[in-house]
């Protein structure tokens, strides 16, 4: 009898420990679970496309994104309270006629992580025998967020930092394009960098570096050589107020570059980028350190 | 036997007969397929030929059940134009059915060089596959309704050279990928384009590639993932 009693004690304390460690690991399976916050969509995505080409003739190559979202509703084609809407768009047209052409892409739009937008392109072009021959490249990229504004404050960790709290965040309208153009161009080596985001630390980045390619048999150093583009417009305006029917104008910013070289360039450089300085609750956006932008 | 017995008999052969008519979908469970899915289907085809040769493959599906509508149309065609030439194609084919859905797979290689490069023959051909997924909102799955649309594809004109393609699709993920490969001397051209939307977002991206002349390498690769 008391084998038995101490057997079925025994294998109560089994279950009771089993049970125990189940109740544990599902707890902390719980308490490391990731708060599933998708930011401000919930179509997000992921699209990547490499292109490498090398060839003794023609190319032409385009691309267009379009990405449109908000935290509302996006057919409704109205600016309800605290509402954000964002676009990020990105166009690119390439056409290299008779010539020797390299032509590598990587281009990657996340719905999710940033940036949000991440582009590399790199163009070596030789004009071959052909009068024609010559490349035209254009590369434009732009981001707009239109806010109504905060007042209800935010969600996660950062949302409880006491300033943030009932925040209020005026409305805003951020324009800003940047791109460069390569036109009536017969040598060149080229590398632009685009990358945009707005789901984190609205930023737009745009940079160009053309210059001359090696040519020939003996593979001499010839200057770039025909016309060569780049710049940026950004118009920002923003509120003083969080009134959700008066919207006075609090400030308005403005800026526009653009920088040409024709003819013959060793080196054109020219590297842009806007930051959004209007915070969305108060909370400084520094994390994370890396990238160091 | 009496005429009530028999009338029992009868009504039960008559209602055996009807659940053995029933398809078995109508006994699935909640959150499984419901009706006919893709049949599993698969083709190799591997041709080493010299002269003349045409190729088609058209295929499509359309499907709609538990909250899911798929439709998957896929078309390719080459043609070897009269002459001497040595051509060799690796096709593989293969749609199978997912838990909600279908995978298709396509993977082709063409191979062509005419032996006598001074004739007119060529290799021409193309390939397309649409993918047209649309799923309702699902609050277990806090999956909001989303409509995805693409096309894939490519177009081929050479006079010499190798065009290796690979398609793959998948659903209930909409996961598409394509990628493309070519080198020789001819015409190239390939893309991919998809739109996709749900009630708060809507991303479109459109790529189109065209290479003329003699290319020592074009390789594309895209994939589109609503993750």
């Amino acid at each position: 009898m008391k084998m038995s009693e101490t057997r079925k004690r025994k294998s109560g304390n089994i279950v009771v420990m089993a049970a125990c460690i189940l109740f544990i690991m599902l707890s902390l399976a719980t308490i490391t679970q990731p708060v599933s916050a998708i930011p401000p969509s919930e179509d997000p995505f992921l699209i990547k496309t490499s292109t490498d080409i090398t060839c003794s003739g023609s190319v032409t190559e385009s691309v267009s994104f379009d990405w449109a979202y908000t935290n509302k509703n996006l057919s409704d084609n109205t600016l309800t309270t605290d509402e954000r809407v964002s676009q990020i768009r990105y166009d690119e047209r390439t056409s290299a006629t008779d010539g020797y052409i390299e032509f590598k892409k990587e281009f990657t739009a996340d719905g999710q992580n940033t940036p949000n937008l991440k582009v590399d392109k790199k163009i070596g072009f030789l004009k071959g025998d052909a009068v024609t021959s010559s490349l035209d490249s254009t590369e434009n990229t732009g981001m707009t967020i239109v806010s109504e504004g905060d007042t209800g404050g935010g969600t996660g960790v950062g949302a409880l930092c006491v300033w943030a709290q009932g925040a209020c965040v005026p409305p805003s309208c951020e324009i800003a394009v940047a791109g460069s153009q390569l036109k009536d161009v017969t040598r060149v080596n080229s590398h632009t960098i685009t990358s945009v985001q707005t789901s984190e630390s609205p930023r737009l980045h745009h940079e160009i570096t053309a210059k001359g390619a090696m040519m020939g048999d003996n593979r001499t150093y010839g200057a770039g050589t025909g016309t060569v583009s780049a710049g940026m417009k950004v118009d920002v305006r923003e509120g003083n107020n969080c009134n959700n029917t008066v919207h006075p104008l609090g400030s308005r910013l403005r800026y526009s570059t653009i920088s040409t070289a024709t003819g013959q360039w060793n080196s054109f450089t020219k590297s842009m980028t806007y930051t959004s300085a209007i915070p969305a609750l108060q909370i400084p956006g520094q994390y994370p350190l890396f990238p160091w932008y | 036997m009496s005429k009530m017995v028999r009338d029992m008999i009868l009504a039960g052969c008559v209602a055996l007969l009807l659940i053995m008519m029933m398809p078995y979908g109508a006994f699935a469970q909640q959150g499984v397929w419901t009706v006919p899915q893709p049949e599993r289907m698969w083709a190799v085809t591997d041709i080493q030929h010299i002269g003349p040769l045409s190729i088609n493959r058209d295929y499509s599906h359309s499907y709609s059940a538990d909250g899911i509508i798929e439709e998957r149309t896929h078309s390719f065609n080459a043609n070897v134009s009269a002459g001497n030439s040595n051509t060799r194609i690796f096709d593989v084919f293969s749609v199978a059915p997912t838990i909600r859905g279908s995978r298709l797979f396509v993977n082709t290689i063409i191979g062509y060089n005419p032996l006598n490069m001074n004739t007119s023959a060529r290799l021409m051909g193309s390939e397309s596959t649409y993918i047209g997924d649309s799923y309702n909102s699902n609050s277990e799955l806090c999956a909001p309704a989303v409509r995805v649309c693409g096309v894939m594809g490519s177009q081929f004109d050479l006079k010499r050279g190798v065009v290796h393609s690979t398609t793959s699709t998948n659903t209930p993920m909409s996961l598409a990928s394509y990628d493309f490969s070519s080198t020789g001397e001819g015409t190239v051209s390939t893309g991919f384009t998809v739109v996709s939307g749900s009630g708060d977002a809507q991303t479109s991206y459109s790529q189109r590639i065209k290479v003329e002349g003699e290319f020592e390498r074009v390789d594309y690769s895209a994939s589109f993932n609503p993750q």
